[in-house]
């Protein structure tokens, strides 16, 4: 146990001196160039302490994380679903998957103004944006893994003569984790980004108007919290997802997969 | 009845049916919505046809072709740079690991900003972020690709002392293709997104700027018509390069 953590505590400090080397060139570097675009770090850092409370929080964070979760849950959700009916159905997935290609091939940011077209400036557009981005990933993983399952496995269910739905909940969902959970991860990054994107075009709220706020004023530094937040959210969802894939599937971790 | 198969022998009635159905729910959502909202779907092809003939499109597509095509090289050229660093020395490899991982979670448009606020609203910074988006990717399927390396022909390279060089060249490379140029499928998408997002959040060059001028101006056909465009865009690119990677796939096949 011991040595575990040993070796943890070595992996850590070699994972640190990089970051802690740019950090350093980046403070040094800003205050002999004095570029005005970009501030040393400990200035960024001390606005961060200025500006972030409760009530920043509730008006640039609670939306975005509401957006993100809502957007998320229901594009895997719808994604899964009509998934799984398009991967059992050849029919069906000759009609509707040209269709999912396309709309897939469609950038999620460039979706962002028809959204506003229809819903409006708002919440329902962002989630909507966000939900839409997720569902094309899910969908797309969900047809694969369900489409592609083992032949033998499915004869091995037609010898114990398995019933048509025993066949799809016991054989053919669950040899198809490994791609819906990569599809699923594809989306928790795209939905981090269409989230920005839809709050930078389309609303008063969020971290991505923060950032487009603070551009636009010139208060750079505000900006370079509003980058650094985003990407720490980004690293936390990221490392929440990977965490709960380690621990619900853990035959899934193979090497390199941390990079 | 053979007008009815396909140039794959497949039947074309599903795709008769695809389109149809596409047609109908626009249709039924254009109705449902308002069309001065959501347009019908022959009144913004015919705004396709329009915008066909116009140069202005044909210039802003060329240029988000172009940054596309410019950042692919120069992020793949990074990528392999990096990949080839960290995928043969270990500790290197350990030092960075934690920081691509941090960089590769901070969306492209989190960052845009800063790279508009240094060059401006032009090519240099959606060029400049495009790389890096496609640096950080890529170089995870370069690492994968080098890990799949075979032993038994590492072996051999030792046996005949080959140099570091010729053991990329002659067994790193080739073995790790197949990554690379799934690898290069999935960036390629990831980064016209970004050409298209950075136009589209900041009115860099390229399409995505059209799209936000056309919304700007509140002309809903027109912007329709882009996304109608861009699709169409992103389903070439998806193909080209799915295409070289089946190709890189068959060669790597019969020279195996």
């Amino acid at each position: 146990m011991s040595r575990r953590r040993k070796f943890n505590r070595r992996k850590v400090y070699v994972r640190l001196w990089v970051p802690i080397i740019i950090i350093s060139l980046w403070e040094f570097w800003a205050r002999l160039e004095r570029n005005f675009f970009i501030p040393p770090f400990s200035k960024v850092i001390n606005t961060a302490i200025e500006i972030l409370d409760i009530s920043w929080i509730a008006k640039n964070l609670a939306p975005s994380l509401l957006t993100i979760l809502l957007g998320y849950f229901i594009g895997v959700l719808a994604g899964f679903i009509c998934g799984c009916c398009l991967a059992l159905n050849y029919y069906s997935r000759r009609i509707f998957l040209p269709m999912a290609n396309f709309f897939r091939a469609i950038p999620s940011v460039a979706k962002v103004p028809v959204f506003i077209a229809i819903f409006g400036l708002g919440n329902l557009t962002r989630i909507t944006t966000v939900a839409t981005a997720v569902f094309f990933v899910v969908l797309l993983s969900t047809i694969e893994g369900v489409g592609k399952t083992n032949s033998e496995y499915l004869r091995v269910a037609q010898i114990y003569n398995l019933s048509y739905w025993r066949r799809v909940f016991l054989i053919r969902i669950p040899s198809a984790w490994d791609e819906i959970l990569a599809g699923l991860h594809v989306a928790v990054q795209i939905s981090i980004l269409v989230m920005v994107v839809s709050e930078m075009l389309g609303s008063g709220s969020g971290i991505g108007a923060f950032i487009f706020q603070s551009q636009s004023t010139f208060n750079v530094s505000q900006m370079w919290v509003g980058m650094l937040i985003t990407g720490i959210l980004g690293v936390v969802l990221n490392s929440l997802f990977l965490y709960s894939e380690r621990k619900l599937f853990p035959w899934r971790m193979g090497f390199g997969r941390d990079l | 009845m053979s007008f009815a198969i396909d140039l794959r022998g497949k039947s074309i009635y599903p795709s008769l049916a695809s389109i149809s159905l596409t047609v109908l729910l626009w249709e039924l959502l254009s109705s449902f919505v308002g069309r001065q909202y959501f347009p019908g779907i022959w009144a913004v092809l015919n705004d396709v046809l329009e915008l066909l003939s116009q140069s202005f499109f044909w210039q802003s597509l060329v240029e988000t072709l172009g940054i596309l095509s410019l950042s692919l090289v120069l992020g793949m050229a990074l990528s392999l740079a990096l990949g080839v660093a960290l995928s043969l020395n270990k500790s290197f490899g350990d030092s960075f690991s934690g920081l691509i991982s941090f960089v590769r979670c901070i969306p492209a448009v989190a960052i845009l900003p800063i790279f508009i606020a240094s060059w401006g609203a032009r090519v240099t910074s959606v060029v400049a972020l495009t790389v890096l988006v496609v640096a950080f990717k890529l170089v995870t399927y370069v690492i994968r690709g080098f890990q799949q390396a075979q032993l038994e022909l590492l072996d051999y390279a030792r046996a005949t002392r080959l140099s570091l060089f010729r053991k990329i060249v002659a067994i790193y490379l080739p073995g790790s293709l197949s990554s690379i140029a799934t690898g290069l499928r999935v960036t390629a998408i990831l980064a016209y997104g970004t050409v298209v997002a950075c136009g589209v959040a900041a009115g860099t060059p390229g399409i995505g700027s059209s799209l936000l001028l056309a919304e700007e101006s509140a002309s809903h056909t027109r912007v329709f018509s882009y996304v109608l465009v861009m699709g169409f865009t992103g389903v070439l690119v998806n193909n080209v390069f799915v295409s070289t990677q089946r190709r890189l796939d068959v060669t790597r096949m019969v020279a195996a």
